[in-house]
């Protein structure tokens, strides 16, 4: 059992970024991986040697498309406008020519199976065979909502500011 | 035969996941195609934006909550913390949740309304057992009057419904959101059971009789003179309303 520990610990913060790249709301973000943690222990027995690390993104991401229907359901979302600023995380020097608010936007208005994908595979840099298991999908699927989502970030960033973007090094 | 190139060859030239042996066909593909070159080191770019973006939370230090050895050990130890802790958060929930809905959907909180309801409440949970729901039988009238009299704050005297064909069978305290209650129960014609529920009230000190019903029960709530009354039985408001008037006669002519 002091395995699990050692096993799961080290992807904490993976999780925890991905959660807040969802939500963009911290304490939220963290509930769900609290939550995250509670189910891979308690269904640790079920896990039948499933590779670790995309078995608990898979136990997160699910968590997190449950809470985004449960707050659309509601019809409560936090304004974009609102939740940045504190609850997010600014990193000095993130900025290589894309205004960090473009990218922010641009992200959120993605179809959400897109965004999954590009932050499972650009943030989290997790491989392809393992998002694809995470969003339990084919591969090939992966790579067309991987490559479409990108198109549709780049185009929505290139729609917002577009000499900023332009100011490639 | 080589393969064509293909999008996952370019999201992998993206991702800097290009096998070694694709890419200089890649690399010949994007010299012939500036425009696909340029798009794609656009999107290597916001490629790093993102994560950098993010990357902030992986530096904070993880809550103490989140080490798995703590959590494992509440598991072993049985449901109990994490039950305790569903409880109390859907308590949360369902509190905030009412709390919300309190306008809407929410019997009244204050008045002959509230009064009514906490009739019906205390009926439901006391009439349908005359020898367990009262606390002071009918041989222990005085004890009773003198008790609840001190209790609520108000002298209290025991309706007479005998002429209406009820008879006194005991009385006890409720609890209310507005303080201690007396009730009393009777009996009447085939075993029906009828309570009058009474207390001081804050508002509506004076109030006409209104009616109303909760499934098979009926009641009627009034206030004079600053204590309210609420009689609840399952019979019909024409077979209340003299019962009402009864009691209504007796305690304005204390």
């Amino acid at each position: 059992m002091e395995r699990q520990a050692a096993l799961i610990e080290p992807l904490i913060p993976g999780l925890r970024r991905y959660a807040r790249a969802w939500l963009r709301d911290a304490s939220l973000a963290d509930d769900l991986v609290q939550d995250c943690l509670e189910r891979a222990v308690s269904s640790w027995r079920r896990r039948n040697g499933d590779a670790m690390r995309p078995w608990l993104y898979a136990i997160l991401h699910n968590l997190l498309v449950d809470h985004g229907r449960r707050v659309a359901r509601r019809g409560t979302l936090v304004p974009i406008d609102a939740a940045d600023g504190a609850a997010l995380s600014i990193a000095p020097e993130q900025s290589a020519g894309i205004e960090h608010r473009d990218l922010l936007r641009s992200l959120d208005a993605l179809p959400s199976d897109q965004r999954a994908a590009i932050l499972l595979v650009s943030v989290e840099d997790l491989s392809y065979a393992d998002a694809a298991l995470v969003l339990d999908i084919p591969i090939g699927t992966l790579m067309s909502r991987l490559s479409r989502g990108r198109d549709h970030l780049a185009r929505l960033i290139g729609a917002g500011e577009r000499p900023k973007l332009r100011r490639v090094k | 035969m080589i393969a064509p190139i293909g999008e996952d060859d370019l999201m992998a030239w993206v991702d800097g996941r290009l096998p070694p042996e694709r890419r200089p066909l890649v690399d010949a593909y994007l010299a012939e195609h500036r425009d696909v070159a340029s798009q794609l080191r656009l999107k290597r770019e916001q490629r790093v934006a993102l994560s950098s973006a993010f990357s902030a939370v992986t530096s904070e230090p993880i809550p103490s909550a989140m080490r798995v050895d703590a959590i494992a050990a509440r598991h072993r130890s049985g449901p109990a913390w994490w039950h305790a802790a569903a409880a109390a958060f859907l308590l949360a929930v369902g509190f905030g949740g009412g709390w919300g809905l309190r306008t809407t959907t929410l019997p009244p909180q204050a008045g002959i309304g509230a009064l009514a309801q906490e009739a019906t409440y205390n009926y439901r949970v006391y009439a349908s057992d005359l020898q367990r729901g009262v606390e002071i039988g009918p041989e222990d009238r005085q004890q009773l009057i003198s008790w609840a009299s001190q209790q609520i704050g108000s002298r209290v005297a025991i309706p007479d419904l005998a002429s209406a064909g009820y008879r006194f069978a005991g009385g006890r305290l409720v609890a209310t959101p507005h303080g201690p209650a007396v009730m009393f129960l009777y009996e009447g014609p085939s075993n029906t059971r009828l309570a009058v529920l009474s207390r001081p009230m804050e508002i509506d000190k004076a109030a006409g009789m209104t009616s109303g019903m909760d499934g098979d029960i009926n009641r009627i709530s009034w206030a004079d003179r600053g204590i309210g009354f609420s009689i609840v039985a399952p019979r019909s408001p024409a077979d209340l309303q003299p019962v009402a008037d009864a009691i209504r006669r007796q305690t304005l002519t204390v």
